[in-house]
């Protein structure tokens, strides 16, 4: 069966509803006079573009008192009127839309080409096309002036004054904190005399008697909490005067960073039309944490992740970055093998894209950000960072005029994290396989090969269990001399050199027993496959005929061996022969 | 690979229809929902395969709601095709949808497999099979084969929508077969006997 020649025609798609235009069309001509309601996430910081809502609200049942006092009846052209909503509500002014929440109790009056709104309570949301709307709020708590905008205005009663009058009237006088959101255009917000200019994203909130105050989350206060620790440092001060990081827009981004603070901005890559919902263009200071935003691009909602560890990294830049006496090189390595890596420094790449083993000198004679960016696939993308002149050694070489070189190699094939993989040592051992067999003449059960190899490679603590001492003594020359990969650590190995077995008899046993519906013998004769030789497509089809048998704790146990891709590919097998992903995972 | 795309009506809406849905006619925006609705609700009903498949007339309408709205800024001259756009902000929605953050609280689903009454039993089992192969590939995955064998979409256009390059399309496209292909032979291993 050829990849290139899968007929896929067999899976047929129901057709489209045949009342999808009448319903695209009932809703854009709705939805174009509503708004479009951004819904804030504040615990992660993240803005969701919320047409749904908007369409919700558009679409939920009119329960509102209107009282017009102009010459039209309905309210909704009218050149003054009241309403309380008791249910979720749209209001179209002229120029002005409002999604009233239920409670909010407003009234209005166009005069000119200005609406002029009071708030007296509820919570309601304001689309803005009129060249002015002039909103105030509680008993003059808050006044606000907005075009062009889309907020939100939220008041909190002071219950022990409330009034209820009809409806749900409560009076002006109760309001004891206004809240407003601002999702797009700027809004003038006053409150005690005092003006600001709300900026989209943000937050601002008035109590009676006081100048409006910037609501911040914890999020907020964290990176706040950042710029004032930071601040102490000369160095870390001046380096925030621009960003330290340029990230692509929406990739899934980790930065590692031993201050846990630094100062990123978002390339916005999309071609024409990009509006960065959060963080905004301006804001570009990220302490440790997770950051999911969103964006449109040329209309279309995406999604962007960064998070922010402070760490030293795993692997790259490490110990023999900051110990260096000269010329140390770092070993820019990973699991799984970085498939690109690219160092800058102050921004400024010294080495781009690469297919092949490279190396780079970095000299940190002055100030540095470094910042090695390792492609993971996909849109992963790690960063490691490094600033040159907060670490003492680079200090000490910059007040010394010593220039310090530092080597970034990557390796073709990367390091191995940790011990080496099974594969890494059936292969090197694949390779002296021949000359063992010279040394024995003939294998038995029972010959067996333990040893450690060290992370340079090399092989250490070798027991040899052949009876014959000439053909062990051969062997132990061939295995001391076998060079296996570098590795971060130690790893053990036990070898058998009983008779081969036949991995491929074995799994094409295996598949005959599939065939049959023999899902119990083709499972024996996988793992039977799978012992005498690992092999990733070995462990799939173990992994399917154990669920295909109903064998959970087989199945877990292999389940537990893949990775999180494998698995991902895999787990609707078990699925669908009811083992759940909960079991596996126990 | 076998060519996949099924339409019977008009493959692109003619130019003075487009030029009319582009003026705000309504009319012309029935017609051009009309050329594309299927093509549209399938590349978004696969997509969700296995995760919220009763989303996607809800997703199909999205896409038309944007369509519409987009529409006027829509560059008919341009490199891409009409159908290329709308299938791209299709894809786009339903990746949306999938990557939501309570996506994951999406209960997975039966598999679905529209069966038509004239498909013998043999390729229901295989309909279902790819079905079951599909949602078992990750989004990204899915979108890349799905644009390509059921919709024809090129390298580059796929490469467009995703906003993906060239090399990493056919690197994605190249797993996501030979990971279709392994769940085929595995759950089905007549078809490896078959094929050989």
């Amino acid at each position: 069966m050829d990849d290139e020649h899968l007929d896929l025609s067999a899976w047929v798609a129901p057709p489209a509803p045949s009342s999808l235009a009448d319903r695209v069309i009932a809703r854009v001509n709705t939805t174009d006079e509503a708004i479009a309601v951004t819904r804030r996430r504040r615990a992660k910081r993240r803005w969701w573009l919320a047409g749904g809502l908007a369409g919700a609200l558009a679409a939920a049942a009119v329960a509102v008192i209107v009282i017009p006092h102009g010459a039209e009846p309905n309210g909704e052209s009218a050149g003054s009127g009241t309403a309380v909503a008791t249910k979720p509500q749209q209001l179209a002014l002229a120029g002005v839309v409002a999604n009233l929440d239920p409670g909010a109790d407003v009234s209005w009056q166009q005069s000119g080409d200005a609406v002029h709104v009071h708030q007296r309570s509820g919570a309601a949301t304001w689309r803005v096309e009129a060249p002015h709307m002039f909103l105030d709020v509680g008993a003059a708590v808050a006044s606000i002036e907005a075009s062009n905008s889309t907020l939100r205005v939220e008041t909190r009663m002071n219950l022990t004054d409330t009034r209820v009058i009809g409806a749900a009237a409560v009076t002006s006088a109760a309001v004891a904190l206004v809240t407003v959101i601002v999702f797009e255009g700027h809004v003038k917000l006053s409150g005690a005399g005092q003006t600001v200019v709300v900026q989209p994203g943000m937050t601002y909130e008035v109590t009676p008697g006081h100048a409006p105050t910037q609501h911040l989350d914890d999020v907020d206060r964290a990176l706040d909490r950042v710029i004032e620790l930071t601040s102490g440092d000369p160095t870390l001060h001046a380096a925030t005067t621009k960003p330290e990081l340029v990230i692509r827009l929406g990739e899934k981004v980790r930065v590692h960073d031993p201050h846990g603070s630094v100062r990123i901005a978002i390339d916005k890559q999309c071609p024409s039309d990009a509006t960065l919902m959060y963080p905004t263009p301006d804001t570009e200071v990220t302490g440790v944490g997770d950051y999911s935003y969103s964006y449109t691009c040329n209309g279309i909602d995406k999604h962007g992740q960064l998070k922010v560890v402070q760490d030293a990294g795993i692997g790259v830049l490490t110990a023999p970055f900051e110990n260096t006496t000269w010329t140390d090189h770092v070993l820019v390595a990973g699991t799984p093998v970085p498939a690109r890596a690219q160092v800058t420094i102050d921004g400024v790449p010294i080495a781009t894209e690469n297919t092949k083993p490279w190396s780079a000198y970095i000299t940190l004679a002055t100030p540095s950000f470094v910042a090695v960016r390792i492609d993971g696939g996909l849109d992963d993308v790690d960063y490691y960072i490094r600033r040159g002149a907060t670490d003492t050694a680079d200090k000490t070489a910059m007040t010394t005029k010593t220039a310090k070189s530092y080597r970034v190699e990557q390796f073709k094939h990367g390091m191995e994290w940790g011990p080496l993989s099974v594969g890494a040592v059936d292969a090197t051992m694949q390779s002296i396989e021949p000359a063992m067999i010279k040394c024995i003449k003939k294998r038995s059960d029972g010959q067996m090969l333990m040893f450690n190899v060290q992370p340079d490679g090399s092989v250490d603590g070798l027991t040899v269990t052949i009876d014959d001492g000439i053909s062990e003594a051969c062997v132990r020359n061939v295995v001391r001399h076998a060079r296996f990969p570098k590795a971060k650590e130690q790893t053990h190995v036990s070898y058998s050199l009983a008779p081969p077995c036949d991995a491929q008899a074995l799994l094409a046993a295996g598949s005959e027993a599939m065939a049959r519906g023999d899902h119990p013998a083709a499972l024996k004769s996988y793992e039977a496959s799978l012992e005498c030789k690992y092999d990733v497509h070995a462990l799939q089809l173990t992994f399917m005929a154990a669920c295909r048998s109903g064998n959970v704790a087989t199945a877990r146990r292999h389940w537990k061996v893949m990775n999180a891709d494998m698995q991902t590919h895999l787990l609707q097998i078990c699925l669908s022969s009811h083992i759940t992903r909960e079991q596996l995972d126990e | 690979m076998h060519a996949l795309a099924a339409t019977p009506v008009a493959t692109e809406l003619d130019e003075l229809t487009l030029r009319r849905a582009q003026r705000g006619d309504e009319g012309a925006w029935r017609a051009l929902i009309a050329v594309y609705q299927d093509r549209v609700h399938a590349l978004v009903w696969r997509l969700l395969a296995g995760r919220a498949q009763h989303r996607a007339p809800d997703l199909a309408q999205e896409t038309f709601v944007r369509v519409v709205r987009a529409l006027p800024r829509f560059e008919p001259l341009g490199s891409a095709k009409l159908s290329t756009w709308i299938l791209t902000i299709a894809t786009r929605v339903a990746l949306n949808e999938l990557r939501r953050p309570n996506a994951d609280e999406l209960a997975a689903e039966p598999i679905a497999h529209a069966e038509s009454a004239d498909q013998s039993v043999e390729r229901k089992r295989l309909g279902t099979a790819i079905a079951a192969g599909m949602a078992a590939l990750d989004a990204e995955q899915r979108a890349v084969i799905v644009l390509r064998e059921y919709h024809e979409l090129d390298y580059a256009e796929i490469a467009t929508a995703l906003e993906l390059e060239l090399g990493t399309v056919k690197s994605r496209l190249s797993r996501a077969r030979a990971a279709l292909r392994d769940y085929l032979v595995t759950a089905l291993p007549e078809l490896g006997d078959r094929h050989g």
